[in-house]
């Protein structure tokens, strides 16, 4: 599936990439993905995918890590039905993203906050809930105990407006994980967390990855992958160049830049 | 269709600060509107007229380009990530439901305002249809007649007919203009001094009719300047119980065509930018404004029309069923592409 062998420097192994075999479809699967933005009408399309495979088993959990700018987060927002692939296909587990049965398996942590700023957590959470099917009692219940599970439960009936990154990414974890997904799409997952907020994330994801949910988790900090994934892939200009063990990316910031100036260096013409 | 979903495409749509400018405005022009001009003894329906037409304004002005506006940010693929989970038709439909909600709000509430800053409403007229007239210059000694057999049933009820009249620049400051209107066994005539563009009222509560054709005159008496008759110039009124139907027409028309403009910028923003398609809303109502009075599929039609009939006292006829139909459609077909956007997520632009 991920291919390439070029610009890997001494000292990171590269990992087999070769999915397990398995009757049942994989989490998700990207297929020669494109995609491409326009800055205006007639201005030339750029793109930002350029011919993504990618396979995740039921279960696996793989981090993704690149450069800012490589595609991430266009990476998770096309497996999570957000947006349209310009050519090539996403689907999780065998069906596309965008439909409503597809989407009640999915969990998305965004990147940016897209949720209604008017509104508090709990209503948000409510409105949710109703939306992937939870019965009318239940909602507000489930809303509560999600808000005290992420530690916003002082915070739930005070507007969105108000809180502060910190608090918003803890808002996101609560909503990517109320209606228990068998896919989970985090985008920079730590970013703006507090030690309490990384014990959290680490909860879940461990309690996640227990009940044999799949993870894929965009992140510029290879030690966030430490306890959730074993090994992760290299997203660089639009491609999956490498996928390598996660364990062998903690040599600091220096190696990760290293990789990315070798990277650099083999892409050039 | 989620009751709290509509309520907060309301929220978004007419957040407090918005609603509370909006009514801060109308209120002024409540308080505020309406400096005594120049009238003759009778007019003072010209005055309550200006002063409704004060707040309609304001509201044309300054509250219906910005709902617009927001219902065009309503509908921005990005600011609905968040509903990927839910039903996209049910999505929709409360987005739709909120923006009308707002709407009528809106509507309702610039019409209260209209009538509170009109004050007292007695008797009034109401614009029933409009007729062609042989349009021209009026020389003296050759008058102008005409049959008009749209005119010719008699339903018992008070008639006037109003024709509008000016007189040709430099050709003197005034004219004595009579206006009658027979049949073959009666007549009822009047007779008036037009010095600029005016109308001249006739009566003919005690006319007979009794599917006779009525013949209509208009006649340039004596000396003076060389008088002219307008185009479509000729109106048939009916008495209403109360001058307030003017608001009210104008609301019905306001709403129907806010609702078309909204519901287009909702529908429209999920394939290109929010701004683009909120001027592209209010280009495409305009559309039919452009057209006129022929364009009786939609409100907008004859909002122009309507509103000159309000300036000029009168209540506007009601509308068609035809340009509620067009209006529905439009709604519903804005819609339904605002339920695809939400469904197949096309790029962003």
């Amino acid at each position: 599936m991920e291919h390439d062998q070029r610009g890997t420097p001494e000292g990171i192994r590269q990992y087999s990439s070769a999915m397990p075999p398995s009757a049942s479809p994989p989490a998700l699967e990207l297929r020669g993905l494109v995609k491409g933005y326009r800055s205006g009408l007639f201005a030339p399309r750029r793109t930002v995918l350029d011919g993504v495979e990618l396979a995740l088993a039921p279960g696996e959990s793989r981090g993704l890590i690149g450069p800012n700018g490589s595609g991430k987060s266009t990476l998770l927002r096309l497996a999570a039905g957000l947006e349209r692939p310009t050519a090539g296909s996403v689907l999780v587990f065998g069906r596309p993203p965008l439909e409503r049965a597809t989407q009640a398996r999915i969990g998305y942590l965004p990147d940016g906050f897209p949720f209604p700023p008017e509104l508090s957590p709990r209503a948000v959470l409510e409105l949710l809930g109703a939306f992937h099917g939870l019965p009318r009692r239940e909602r507000g219940r489930t809303a509560e105990r999600w808000l005290e599970r992420v530690g916003l439960a002082g915070e739930a009936r005070r507007a969105l407006r108000h809180f502060s990154l910190g608090m918003r990414r803890r808002f996101g974890l609560a909503q990517a994980f109320l209606h228990g997904p068998d896919l989970l799409l985090l985008d920079e997952p730590t970013a703006g967390l507090d030690a309490q907020g990384y014990q959290v994330l680490d909860e879940l994801t461990g309690e996640a990855r227990a009940r044999g949910a799949a993870l894929l988790v965009a992140t510029h900090v290879p030690s966030d992958l430490q306890d959730t994934c074993e090994r992760c892939s290299v997203l660089f200009s639009g491609r999956i160049v490498s996928a390598l063990a996660t364990a062998d990316l903690f040599g600091g910031r220096s190696l990760l830049a290293g990789l990315y100036r070798t990277l650099a260096q083999g892409h050039q013409p | 269709m989620h009751a709290r979903l509509v309520a907060l495409t309301i929220r978004r749509i007419l957040p407090w600060p918005l609603a509370l400018g909006i009514g801060a405005l109308l209120l002024t022009s409540v308080l505020r509107s309406g400096s005594a001009p120049w009238l003759a003894t009778g007019e003072e329906a010209l005055l309550r007229a200006a002063r409704r037409l004060d707040a309609w304004g304001i509201s044309l002005v300054f509250a219906w380009p910005l709902l617009v506006a927001r219902s065009g940010l309503l509908g921005a693929t990005r600011r609905n990530e968040w509903l990927a989970p839910a039903p996209a038709a049910g999505a929709a439909l409360a987005h739709l439901a909120g923006v009308l909600v707002a709407v009528l709000a809106v509507v309702s509430g610039t019409a209260l305002c209209a009538e509170l800053a009109a004050g007292s409403a007695p008797h009034g007229w109401q614009t029933m249809r409009r007729f062609a007239t042989p349009a021209g210059a009026l020389f003296p000694g050759r008058p102008v007649h005409w049959e008009e057999p749209g005119l010719a049933h008699d339903d018992g009820g008070a008639l006037r007919l109003r024709i509008a009249v000016t007189v040709a620049p430099g050709s003197g400051p005034a004219a004595t203009l009579r206006f009658e209107a027979r049949t073959r066994t009666e007549s009822a005539s009047v007779e008036e001094r037009v010095a600029a563009r005016t109308h001249i009222d006739l009566d003919l509560d005690h006319l007979e009719r009794d599917g006779q054709p009525l013949v209509l005159e208009l006649a340039s008496v004596g000396q003076g300047a060389l008088p002219v008759l307008l185009p479509d110039g000729l109106q048939e009124l009916r008495p209403i119980d109360s001058e307030r139907a003017q608001s009210l027409e104008l609301a019905l028309r306001a709403a129907g065509t806010l609702a078309v403009a909204c519901a287009l910028a909702l529908g429209l923003a999920g394939w290109m930018r929010p701004a683009l398609a909120a001027v592209l809303a209010i280009a495409l109502v305009l559309v039919p404004l452009q057209l006129g009075p022929g364009a009786r599929w939609f409100p907008a039609g004859d909002l122009a029309r309507a509103w000159g009939d309000v300036a000029a006292g009168l209540a506007p006829a009601s509308l068609p069923w035809s340009a509620w139909a067009g209006a529905l459609a439009v709604v519903a077909a804005a819609g339904a592409l605002h339920g695809l956007a939400l469904r197949t997520r096309p790029e962003a632009p």
